[in-house]
This record gives C-alpha cells, structure tokens and sequence, in this order.
C-alpha cells in the first residue's frame, strides 16, 4: 500500500494512510501516515463503531494540514470497545 | 497456488493478527521495499474545500466485478473502481491474507464510506470523489513492477481526472 500511496503523492495528490505495523511504515515511507495501534484488518479500529472510525478518520486527515516531515507516522492512542 | 499455500497464507494471517510483533519480524524481510526517503505534495488549500477519494489494498469489490486472482503466487496487481455513491453493504472481499470476519461484517472497518460522508456532511471537507479504489495487499515478484508502473499510475491519473485534492488509504 505504502507504494500505492507514494505514486499517488508523486502525481501531485497529497495523500494519508493508516500503518499497521511502526516497523514496516518506517521502512516503506509513505508520505504521511497515523499508526493507531490497531491490528490486521482493522485499520478504522472496529466494526460497527462508527464513532471510533469517524475519529480515526479525522485525525488522519488532519495530518493533510499539519506540517509534517516527508515520511512522518503520528502515534495515537484509542480507546477500545472490547 | 498450492492448497498448502493458500493454507499457510492464511494461517500465518490469524497468527501475525494474534501476534502483532510477528508483524516487527516480518518488516525484517529483504523483500520489503525499503526508501530513504518519501515523496510529499502539500495540501493546496483547506481540507474543508477538498475533493477527497478513498484507496485501499483490502480487496474490496462489488460482486460483479471480477474478483481477484487468489490464485497466483505473487498476487494480483490489478485494481477495481467502486462508485462512491455505493451502499457500503453492497461490497464484498476476495483476498485471505487478513482477518476479515469484522471487515466482512462492516467494510467501513476497511474502506470508511460512511465516516468519509459524515465528515461531507459536517464540512470538515469539501466533497466526495465519484470514485474509489481497490487493490488486494501482499503483490509479490514480477507484479510488484505491474504495480509500480502500470495499475497504480493509472490509478493515480483517475484521481487526477476526478481532481481530488486528498486521499485516504488503509490497508488491512
């Protein structure tokens, strides 16, 4: 996905992703992502919880607007339903 | 692909979910691709005037779209279009390299429509592209380079067509 969202951002699209794993973002660089600590396949945190996807939502694509490194992953924390 | 596989594919999956420092150990691969660097556009003007369009690699599609090849080894590098103006129970997933039960029951836990429209709605942005994108993850091999130079240009031109200002991805 991190090579999807570099062409993307080449082509003049800014672009935010959410990471699954610190070790492989930090690898693959995308332009800009949230790591919300969420695990595989559960990238917008739970099903049904609408609250907690729109909030994840939200904070991804206020990275957009914040001036970040190329390459920068945000830490967040979120609470859980289970 | 061998039923073995496919088999241990999908296995390794629910293990790495259960285990996400398995994940730490899978970064360690030489395969991964690795940058220096990363590439970045500014944003042109406020989110709360953006087009944006959501891409993802959870391979989401429409059932009557063709559905990815789980067959091959390396992947499939192709991609499908899902109108954003779809209902988000519409979707289904072929690719089984990931825990998809909740992302099945819910595919806004993969490809956040709903929440996109939310956030329309409030104003936080702008407006919704008419189209998203949806690839399968784990492309391998010779597919990585039909990735790189051919599905997602191509993809990265239809956003441009559609004049989207942001893009959301999520991987799964």
């Amino acid at each position: 996905m991190g090579l999807i969202q570099r062409i993307i951002e080449e082509e003049g699209i800014a672009t935010v992703s959410v990471s699954l794993n610190l070790a492989i973002t930090k690898k693959v660089k995308p332009p800009r992502a949230l790591y919300p600590g969420f695990g595989l396949g559960h990238p917008l945190g739970e099903a049904h919880n609408p609250d907690l996807q729109l909030r994840v939502l939200r904070d991804a694509l206020s990275l957009l607007e914040m001036d970040l490194a190329p390459g920068s992953v945000v830490v967040r924390s979120y609470p859980r339903s289970v | 692909m061998s039923t073995f596989k496919k088999f241990k594919d999908q296995t390794l999956a629910k293990v790495y979910a259960k285990l996400p420092s398995l994940l730490d150990l899978y970064a360690q691969r030489a395969d991964l691709m690795v940058n220096d660097a990363a590439p970045l556009t500014p944003l042109t003007r406020p989110l709360r005037t953006c087009r944006v369009a959501l891409v993802t690699t959870a391979g989401l599609h429409l059932p009557q779209q063709e559905p990815f090849d789980m067959t091959d080894k390396n992947g499939d590098p192709s991609y499908r279009e899902i109108p954003s103006s779809i209902g988000i129970e519409e979707l289904t997933i072929t690719h089984d390299y990931f825990p998809r039960a909740d992302a099945l029951a819910d595919p806004n836990l993969v490809l956040p429509i709903e929440p996109l429209r939310r956030l329309a709605l409030e104003g936080i942005i702008g407006s919704i592209a008419p189209r998203f994108f949806s690839f399968m993850g784990h492309i391998l091999g010779e597919h990585l380079g039909t990735l790189a130079r051919t599905t997602a240009p191509g993809v990265a031109a239809a956003l441009k067509a559609d004049e989207v200002d942001a893009v959301f991805l999520t991987p799964a």
